[in-house]
């Protein structure tokens, strides 16, 4: 017999199946993966320099062309795909983890704590988070793991939300006052009990920010104050194409595509996961 | 017969947003008043309509909620002051059976995981006993032990209703407290759940408080009955005397609400208007307002709850004059 944990999931899975979009999105996010993990073997070293070969249009020898410096765009970006992604994974994983403790105590506990918790939320979230980035980024050294931490602690006040209000539905439910009633400790109400149903909403969610930070570390990068180089990042890649947008396009339009592809593909997984988790849409 | 239960003047009052601008609140007593007495081994039944405030009693005694004055003796034990660590203990001697059974069963979870709670909370059981007390669990209840892999979404109500009953029963507590089990199930199931809450009742020698506002069922199921209106108590009494003769004039309208069989009967005396809001609850005898014999009296003074008879109590300033009809 199959286990129904198992049903649970194949039916999950049938159903981002069936959402075409949802497919797509989750073609475009594997592909990027597959060039990030195969990068080491269908790519050349991204910061071999070849003076004679600058600014080479896209050909069989560089399929996406060259850079100013005769380095080869399709390694660059297949390398800064491992950038980007980490990038997304790591600072939404970040603000999951920070979202999903705040929102889980407020919403749990209620009363004071909900108070002044949320009050706090609602601070953060009165600044513009990019300028809030580039503030504390003015303050630290630019590095990959510093702006993952930053954009993960700037970005976990959505999840903060999503997970109260859960909480806050969940904690009066039946099947929470029947476990109280057996005498759990707040730990295991929350952790075992709570927590498992209020996930889908913030898995949506994760999907979805996944794609901001994405984004975010492109803008920062582009901006110069997120990755440096030579390490290739799709942001910092675009920064050397702006300056010759005109005689070498293939510079900034291709990392510009697999930023736009990669974003997109997040998205439109996002958009299919919520469909499929949809109590209201499950037959 | 000792009593297991004992409230005493029990009082809580829920604070609701209001008023002007949302700035202030005003106090809804739910619970007002509540004297009541279990005896070990019986049942007693506690009906009145919805609002009444039946479920927070039960989870008053629970310790879900605490009162703001009163008494609850549980055995020779007060748990209206009790903390967190003192009532862990307790956890194990009443439990609470649930009225949805959709709502009372974690999703999430196998009904194997859910069965497997009270042991690892209470116990020091090793996996492999405790897997065996869940199956012996499921059979008790009358499911199967191959059921407890299944998700509750896969059971029927009744069964999950089943699922409920078992993760009370796990730890052999001695009271359980039953809000309304039945009446979120069809018709034919609501006469196996009772039976099977009667031989677990024999099996075990449990002593259930089953809220109810099924007058039929409680008369099946039940030793007492006490009558809840307005978040007070109007009337006790043991079940074949309350049922032959009431002696409040709401348990006489309640037992002629019920569909009886009989053409020629005619309703008679039934109560006129709504139940009155809690927020702004009339003066005197709560159910004046309602009531067919009302006299000055009721308007203006509350009355007390005296014992009339042995075991039987009731709140009526006419309670000796009145001679109400009840049901045989």
């Amino acid at each position: 017999m199959v286990s129904p944990k198992v049903q649970l999931r194949a039916q999950l899975w049938r159903q981002i199946a069936a959402n075409k979009m949802a497919m797509a999105g989750a073609i475009m996010i594997l592909s990027m993966f597959v060039l990030a993990a195969l990068a080491p073997l269908i790519a050349a070293d991204p910061g071999a320099v070849d003076v004679s070969r600058q600014l080479q249009p896209p050909s069989f020898h560089a399929w996406l062309g060259t850079d100013d410096l005769g380095r080869d765009v399709f390694s660059r970006i297949a390398y800064g795909a491992r950038i980007s992604l980490l990038v997304g994974f790591v600072a939404v994983g970040i603000a999951t983890v920070v979202g999903i403790a705040v929102g889980a105590l407020a919403g749990y506990y209620g009363g004071w704590v909900d108070t002044i918790v949320m009050r706090f939320v609602d601070i953060m979230l009165c600044f513009p988070s990019f300028f809030l980035i580039l503030a504390v980024i003015a303050f630290l050294e630019p590095s990959i793991w510093n702006i993952m931490i930053i954009i993960g602690l700037t970005g976990w006040m959505g999840v903060a939300r999503l997970v109260r209000a859960e909480f806050l539905s969940l904690r009066e439910r039946d099947f929470v006052l029947a476990i109280r009633s057996l005498g759990a400790s707040d730990t295991r109400i929350i952790l075992r009990h709570i927590l498992p149903n209020a996930l889908s909403p913030v898995l949506v969610s994760a999907a979805l920010g996944i794609a901001g930070a994405i984004l975010t570390e492109s803008a920062l990068s582009f901006l110069g104050i997120g990755v440096q180089p030579p390490t290739p990042s799709w942001g910092n890649m675009l920064i050397v194409g702006k300056q010759t947008l005109g005689t070498a396009w293939w510079l900034s339009f291709f990392p510009g595509m697999a930023i736009l592809i990669t974003v997109l593909g997040y998205n439109l997984l996002g958009e299919g996961l919520r469909d499929a988790l949809d109590p209201r849409l499950k037959r | 017969m000792t009593p297991l239960l004992e409230l005493k003047d029990l009082h809580k009052s829920f604070r609701v947003a209001g008023g002007k601008r949302g700035f202030s609140h005003s106090m809804l007593p739910a619970v007002a008043g509540v004297s009541l007495t279990l005896n070990k081994g019986q049942t007693l039944g506690l009906v009145g309509e919805s609002g009444c405030g039946k479920s927070t009693i039960s989870k008053l005694i629970m310790g879900l909620l605490r009162p703001d004055s009163g008494s609850i003796r549980f055995r020779d034990q007060e748990l209206s002051q009790l903390n967190a660590r003192q009532w862990r203990p307790l956890r194990s001697q009443m439990q609470m059976i649930f009225q949805d059974p959709y709502a009372s069963l974690n999703p999430r979870m196998t009904v194997n995981a859910i069965l497997n709670e009270p042991f690892a909370i209470h116990t020091k059981l090793n996996q492999q006993q405790r897997r065996d007390k869940v199956a012996s669990l499921l059979e008790k209840v009358g499911l199967e032990p191959w059921h407890g892999q299944r998700y509750p979404h896969e059971f029927s109500g009744g069964q999950r209703q089943r699922i409920g009953i078992a993760r009370a029963l796990a730890l052999q507590p001695e009271l359980i407290i039953a809000d309304e089990p039945v009446s979120a199930l069809d018709l034919s199931i609501q006469a196996q759940i009772i039976n099977l809450l009667d031989s677990l009742q024999e099996e075990f020698g449990l002593t259930y408080l089953f809220i109810s506002h099924d007058l039929s069922v409680v008369e099946h199921l039940c030793d007492q009955v006490a009558v809840m209106y307005l978040g007070q108590i109007v009337e006790q009494a043991p079940v074949e005397q309350f049922y032959r003769q009431p002696a409040h004039p709401y348990s006489e309208a309640l037992l002629q609400a019920l569909p009886v069989a009989d053409p020629t009967r005619t309703a008679h005396r039934l109560p006129q208007g709504e139940v009155p809001s809690p927020l702004d609850p009339p003066p005197g005898c709560p159910f004046h307002p309602r009531c067919p014999y009302a006299i000055s009296i009721c308007r203006q003074q509350p009355p007390a709850l005296l014992e009339i008879a042995d075991q039987h109590v009731v709140a009526c300033h006419r309670s000796g004059e009145l001679n109400l009809g009840g049901i045989s």
